[in-house]
């Protein structure tokens, strides 16, 4: 999953390890298809997420051959067919723990770093 | 957008089928969808301020080189088939899983009880030949990845099938001379194995009509049968699991020497033989050496098989198995079931008759008597007492067999 995704202050391997927990996370709210994903991810990541569109494909298709997330084509009232993504109940599994496993880090980190700063 | 436009986009998708290979249905789902994402940001860039032509660009870019994005997709998305190998892989699955359930069916029929080694044995030898026909359960980056475990399985079959067809699986029934034309005769013989080695312990018997009975060879691989009745009698020979086989002894006309061979190879490799029959010819037993092995094998497969599946299809293929199981579990069951019950009534019936001190009854009154127990199976019999008190039911489910059972010791068997 190299050059996975094109950031502006992470570095590719902090945000390779994110990946598949940003998608999965970003689908519990909703189905959504693969470019409503790239530009979501860059909403809410306050743009430093930005996933080349190129790359998100392989990631996507690895997560649904998981079970993780299914894909359905969709036509809506308004617009062309698209391929929908939505979460599984496995793949809700994975999401909460990927979270909590997400958290703990990232408390971990932050404690070791604290520990580090005080010294 | 201009006709440049989406020639550009057009070849981008063309180059990127191209990468993905596989079935066209498979390639032309990746390339709609591409398309339509490509579409959206191409008309977001042009919102911004794009012309189309950077527009078209931009989005073009960020795709990236369209053999490596295709190459990428290939490795991660299992294989689609064409419809033609569709066809085929789906009517070899189901000819796969007929003959399976066909072979563990009969290999059931053959034993008491629950066998769910027998099972692991049989299914997991034959998962790999599934995994083979359908590479995506344990798809992984490549075909050459996904197959090996499949083919190198597969061989390991056949080399276990070659294996259940040694020569020791070969049998000579000795018989001193043929039966007498007239009046009873006996009828003395030896169960050697193929190189010559008296073989103890194997079954034989002697069956007319409801008559039958049998018994053991002894070190020497002897037997004897005493005054039987004249006539064409049936006589099987069953080493250990294996067997029995029949032969016809017509009045005065007997083979001195017949070979009993094991046909069923796989049978022959998976069926535990829990008796020491074919080791005393100091030959080693074919359960000595191909059962561990298969068992350790089968248990391989089928552990390799799950940790490689996606966590989705362990699901999948455990329900698969268990029903695989159930449908020939569950009959079986129920079969023993019924039989214990009938047994039970019997064993009931017969304690009343020596609690009033009455002897069995004849024959007809007999017959009357166990069918107003109400048993499951009216084709129970009870033989003449002069050959023991013994029940025979031939298994409904598996014609070839009969289950028994002995009063004296309380003792049921499959005679197969």
């Amino acid at each position: 999953m190299h050059g996975i995704m094109k950031s502006k202050g992470f570095s590719s391997d902090l945000v390779r390890s994110s990946a598949d927990l940003v998608i999965l996370a970003l689908l519990r709210d909703r189905p959504m298809y693969g470019y409503e994903i790239l530009v979501t991810l860059a909403d809410r990541g306050n743009g430093e997420f930005q996933f080349k569109q190129g790359t998100l494909y392989p990631v996507l298709y690895r997560l649904e051959r998981e079970g993780w997330i299914r894909a359905k084509w969709e036509t809506p009232p308004k617009g062309k067919k698209r391929k929908v993504y939505s979460l599984t109940s496995s793949g809700k599994r994975v999401e909460l723990n990927r979270r909590e496993e997400w958290r703990r880090f990232t408390v971990a980190v932050e404690s070791i770093l604290r520990e580090v700063d005080d010294e | 957008m201009s006709r440049v436009g989406r020639e550009r986009v057009e070849a981008f998708l063309r180059e990127l089928e191209e990468a993905v290979g596989g079935a066209q249905d498979q390639r032309e789902e990746i390339s709609d969808e591409v398309r339509a994402d490509l579409d959206e940001h191409m008309s977001r860039f042009e919102e911004e301020g794009c012309s189309e032509d950077e527009a078209v660009e931009r989005a073009l870019s960020e795709m990236g080189n369209p053999y490596e994005l295709g190459y990428r997709m290939r490795s991660e998305v299992p294989p689609f088939s064409s419809g033609p190998v569709r066809v085929v892989r789906y009517l070899l699955s189901g000819g796969l899983i007929a003959w399976v359930l066909l072979l563990t069916w009969g290999l059931r029929g053959m034993g008491y009880g629950l066998s769910p080694v027998l099972f692991l044995l049989i299914w997991g030898m034959h998962l790999p030949v599934i995994a083979l026909l359908w590479p995506m359960i344990v798809w992984k980056r490549n075909w050459m990845y996904s197959m090996s475990l499949g083919i190198v399985a597969a061989i390991a079959i056949v080399f276990l099938s070659f294996m259940g067809q040694k020569s020791e699986l070969s049998y000579t029934l000795m018989v001193a001379e043929g039966p007498a034309l007239e009046g009873p005769v006996d009828l003395d013989g030896v169960v050697q194995s193929s190189d010559g080695q008296p073989v103890e312990g194997a079954l034989v018997s002697w069956t007319r009509g409801p008559e039958r009975t049998w018994g053991l060879t002894g070190p020497d691989g002897g037997f004897s049968f005493i005054g039987l009745p004249d006539g064409e009698l049936m006589v099987s020979v069953a080493v250990g699991e294996l067997g029995p086989e029949w032969f016809t002894v017509e009045e005065g006309e007997l083979s001195p020497s017949l070979v009993l061979s094991i046909s069923q190879a796989e049978a022959a490799a998976l069926v535990p033989d829990e008796s020491d029959h074919l080791e005393s010819d100091g030959s080693g037993g074919i359960e000595e050496k191909t059962v561990p092995l298969a068992a350790g094998f089968s248990l391989f497969v089928i552990t390799m098989l799950f940790s490689m599946q996606q966590s989705s299809q362990r699901k999948g293929v455990l329900l698969a198995l268990l029903a695989g199981f159930a449908v020939v579990e569950v009959p079986y069951q129920l079969e023993e079931l019924t039989f214990r019950q009938d047994v039970a009534k019997v064993g009931e019936y017969l304690e009343g008759l020596e609690a009033e001190g009455r002897s069995l009854p004849v024959k007809e009154v007999l017959e009357q008597d166990l069918a107003a127990l109400g048993l499951w199976n009216n084709k129970l019999r009870i033989p003449d007492w002069d050959y023991g008190l013994n029940m025979w039911w031939p298994r409904p489910l598996s014609d070839s067999c009969s289950i028994g059972y002995d009063f004296d010791d309380d003792r049921i068997w499959v005679q197969d």
